[in-house]
């Protein structure tokens, strides 16, 4: 699940940097002004909780064991913004410090994980858990799935930054020059794992610990649980819909769905009759007869506007692709705001 | 008539409902070296930590140098930087004492967060490192020291700030006889600096030499004030107090 | 009691083992490589700040390689560093052992399923080619990091990272966080050894799960009180939110030196 170095190209990474730098802007201002002097006591402290819990074996059934990045847990104690800054710094100590996972990829496996993992699984927490009482089991349950749909959420972008790879970085011979795999084999592999037992493993412990919680310190709980009395107003029902409508474009079982990925194809592969069949049937029997310009846009869109006498650098993909996850980290962020607005940390 | 550092007026205490200190009302002179004694869960902690400025009275009132003290005072910061120079607690449980990743970080911790002037600040931490004997441990863990090692750079980072107060939480337990000498030792030399020393602690043995007043607390109350020799002399009252087994 | 003995002594390797072993290899590993970092060597006189910055731009330029020949550069040019600051063969094979492994499970697919040129077996030389990319990266980049974190005391890699404008707030609760994975590593060895020494045979799986997370829970109350307690102590000394931190002397020109051909080499041998 770490990615180390190597897996991903240094632009990638980059973008991944540069996609996870507003996030932990705006929980470092959120954070401080909810904890004020507790911040930085409180934030490493369960980092280096969140460290450990990470080496922990867990017995799975069947036998086998397995780890728990502690995501799920963190949002559903800490909420999404100070559990994201408390498993980034654990995860950069791993890299750092420990060599588990790259020194590159610190940004990519921060976002995946800390950021992305954190905002799925308070979402979910917060979607399933509702309004019920501190130590009901739809507390439990809801615990559980936030860290399921937490883990699993980070495994697919995981995996997509990974099918991306061979598409978008490849020498003359047509070599991948880093991760190998395209979306069909990338997605698939990676969420085999996470929808079994790495999720199973983040579910545990995150049910485990909240129903452990639940018997001898809830107070604990309190602070990502609002009052019971609250109704489900027509304002949550919306934020309930949003959530939704994310959860469906995060969730690897849609992708799974469809047979070949869709996303993966590159544009040589519409020249291909066999090829087409498959994605026709995928998309329903309208296959373009040519690469969808979309495709091949894409990569121009961002050049559009900008004039014939601007650096080669704005008018690159690479840009373009720097642009449209600009965008996207904004877009999350605004949606974060938005839905974690009332209680936050 | 000397002069009271601290003076406390019914002062209560509860965490969550659980009751740690009950009205307790208590004088401590300037330059005095007091001793708490009392059993596990009697309150000492609290009240440390309240004369710290660190929990305030759920009723009662804590005088500082005739004062009252209260968490207002803290939101301003030349209040908050003077009574923190001027008053100085070493906690318990050396895991919390010691947060900094090194024993050198650990001691200029404070003058930093007083904002001195950071060129003099390192001349004194080298000058402290070398007056408890820890020069050699400057980059050090605090996982990688020993208990008395561990001990030592918790008093030189607070005394680093050479606070007229310095409360000790238990300052002797869990060490072995050579290293509570060596705390007993470095606490007797402060005596003649005019220091008002309060420390919290359950060895009796060490208390003449440590204290010339002594405090025995019960259950969050005080129940008895005197000399060391009087205090140890008073079987009936360490007795109540669970500071000694009956026979 | 001996039958208690003998169900310890024949027990399979459950999770506590495991998780002990791991929690006791972090231990280890930290504890030799301050051992290492602590004596003299070549690496080991030369300034972290120049380290880190050396390390960061052997990682990029391996990260950036188009050829096989600039990471083998890089990989030779890192271990050579290595053994004139007395790095031990040991523990470069036992990283690179694990690294191959790890990361070879992972390439060797791609030999069959990268669509190329046929070289038989159903391997394509692109295959071969992306799968031999990989690992060469792999292996390089991850050498220079144990390098770095082996022959630098992590407290001076803490304060070199402020050098290159990390957050002071960052370098902070990495430096704290650091200091507490100790402190919770010891306290879960030692609430899993109490109860492996308390156990006399093997508990079903889901009392063996039950007993994981309970060990989880407790260490997580046990986080919360630590941290309302350091936070006491950290105002007692006189904290109030903002955190100063000392400055670091200016690097002296044999160190920019160092740095200036360091950068222009890769940027040479990226370029080409
Ligand atoms: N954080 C806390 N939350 C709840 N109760 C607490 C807390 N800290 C202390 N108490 C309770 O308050 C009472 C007084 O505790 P305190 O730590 O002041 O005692 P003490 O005299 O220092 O004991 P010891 O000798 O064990 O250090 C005890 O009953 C204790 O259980
Ligand atoms: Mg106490």
């Amino acid at each position: 699940m770490h990615i180390p170095d190597g897996y991903l190209s240094p632009s990638t990474c980059a973008i991944a940097y540069a996609s996870a730098a507003p996030f932990w802007y705006v929980a470092m201002q959120k954070v401080k002004r909810q904890l004020h002097t507790r911040f930085v006591p409180l934030i490493s402290v369960f980092s280096a909780f969140s460290f450990v819990i990470m080496m922990f074996n867990l017995p799975l059934p069947g036998g086998t064991t397995g780890h728990a990045t502690g995501v799920g847990l963190a949002a559903v104690v800490l909420g999404p913004w100070a559990g994201m800054l408390a498993i980034s710094v654990a995860l950069a100590i791993q890299a750092v410090f420990f060599g588990d996972g790259g020194i590159t990829a610190i940004g990519a496996n921060c976002f995946n994980i800390a950021i992305v993992g954190s905002l799925v699984a308070s979402l979910v927490y917060r979607l399933v858990a509702g309004t019920s009482a501190m130590g009901s089991s739809r507390r439990l349950l809801a615990a559980g799935l936030a860290g399921y749909a937490g883990i699993n959420a980070a495994a697919l972008i995981t995996a997509i930054e990974f099918g991306l790879q061979p598409m978008l970085f490849r020498d003359a011979a047509g070599t991948p020059l880093y991760a190998p795999y395209p979306l069909s084999i990338a997605i698939p592999a990676m969420m085999i794992g996470h929808l079994t037992f790495a999720g199973f493993a983040e579910f545990l412990v995150s049910a485990g610990v909240v129903s452990y919680l639940q018997r001898t310190d809830p107070t604990l709980l309190a602070r990502e649980a609002p009052g019971a009395e609250v109704s489900l107003a027509a304002a949550s029902l919306r934020k309930l819909w949003a959530g939704l409508a994310l959860l469906m474009i995060l969730t690897p079982l849609g992708l799974l769905a469809v047979g070949s990925a869709w996303g993966e194809w590159a544009p040589e592969d519409f020249a291909n009759p066999e090829t087409r069949r498959e994605i026709a049937s995928a998309s329903q029997g309208q296959a373009p007869a040519t690469a969808p310009a979309g495709l091949q846009r894409l990569s121009t869109i961002w050049t559009a506007p900008i004039p014939d006498y601007a650096p080669p650098i704005l008018k690159s993909a690479a840009f373009g692709y720097v642009l449209s996850a600009m965008a996207g980290t904004g877009l999350i962020i605004l949606f974060s705001l938005v839905a974690f607005r009332r209680r936050n940390v | 008539m000397a002069l009271n550092v601290f003076e406390l007026e019914q002062v209560s205490f509860a965490y969550r409902g659980v009751v740690a200190l009950d009205k307790v009302s208590l004088s401590i002179p300037a330059g005095q070296r007091l001793a708490l004694l009392g059993a596990n869960g009697c309150g000492k902690s609290t009240l440390l930590r309240i004369l710290d400025g660190l929990y305030f009275p759920d009723s009662g009132i804590v005088k500082y140098h005739g004062v009252p003290l209260t968490e207002h005072d803290f939101e301003h910061d030349a209040f908050a930087h003077s009574f923190r120079k001027r008053v100085g607690l070493v906690f318990q449980n050396p895991d919390v004492q010691l947060f900094c990743p090194t024993v050198f970080d650990e001691v200029a911790f404070g003058p930093l967060q007083l904002g001195w002037p950071k060129d003099r600040i390192k001349a004194m931490v080298a000058e402290a490192l070398e007056y408890f004997e820890i020069a050699e441990l400057k980059d050090r863990a605090p996982h990688r020291l020993s208990g008395g090692e561990k001990k030592r750079v918790a008093l030189a980072s607070v005394l680093i700030m050479d606070p007229e107060v310095i409360l000790l939480d238990e300052p002797t337990a869990a060490l072995d006889p050579r290293s509570q000498r060596q705390i007993v030792d470095l606490m007797k030399s402060w005596e003649d600096l005019g220091k008002t020393i309060i420390t919290a602690t359950h060895d009796l043995h060490l208390l003449d030499e440590i204290a010339g007043e002594c405090v025995v607390m019960d259950k969050g109350r005080i129940a008895g004030r005197g000399s060391p020799a009087e205090v140890l002399a008073d079987e009936r009252l360490l007795l109540g107090a669970n500071l000694i087994l009956g026979r | 009691m001996s039958e208690g003995l003998h169900h310890l002594v024949h027990r399979r390797k459950g999770f506590l083992d495991r998780t002990l072993a791991e929690l006791a290899h972090v231990l280890d590993r930290s504890f030799s490589a301050e051992l290492l970092s602590t004596s003299s060597g070549l690496l080991q006189g030369i300034d972290p700040r120049v380290k880190l910055a050396g390390a960061g731009i052997l990682i990029l330029t391996a990260a950036a390689s188009r050829s096989l020949w600039l990471l083998a550069a890089v990989f030779v040019v890192t271990v050579t560093l290595a053994f004139a600051s007395h790095l031990k063969v040991r523990e470069l094979l036992t990283l690179w052992i694990s690294v191959l492994l790890f990361s070879g499970v992972i390439a060797l697919p791609a030999l069959f399923l990268t669509p190329g040129q046929p070289l038989g077996w159903g391997v394509t030389k692109q295959g071969l080619q992306a799968a031999t990319f990989l690992l060469a990266r792999v292996l390089a980049t991850s050498t220079v990091g144990s390098v770095l974190v082996s022959t630098t005391p992590w407290n001076h890699l803490l304060r070199a990272m402020r050098a290159f404008r990390l957050p002071v707030v960052a370098v902070v609760l990495i430096g704290m966080t650091y200091r507490y994975i100790f402190l919770f590593i010891q306290t879960t060895m030692d609430m899993l050894e109490g109860r492996q020494s308390r156990l006399a045979g093997e508990l079903p799986a889901k009392e063996r799960r039950a007993m994981a997370l309970a060990t989880v829970g407790v260490l997580m109350s046990k986080a919360f009180e630590l941290s309302s307690d350091i936070h006491l102590a950290m105002q007692s000394r006189g904290y109030r939110g903002e955190v100063h931190a000392l400055d670091e002397s200016p690097l002296r020109v044999r160190d920019w030196a160092i740095l200036s051909i360091l950068a222009v080499g890769s940027g040479v041998a990226l370029w080409r």
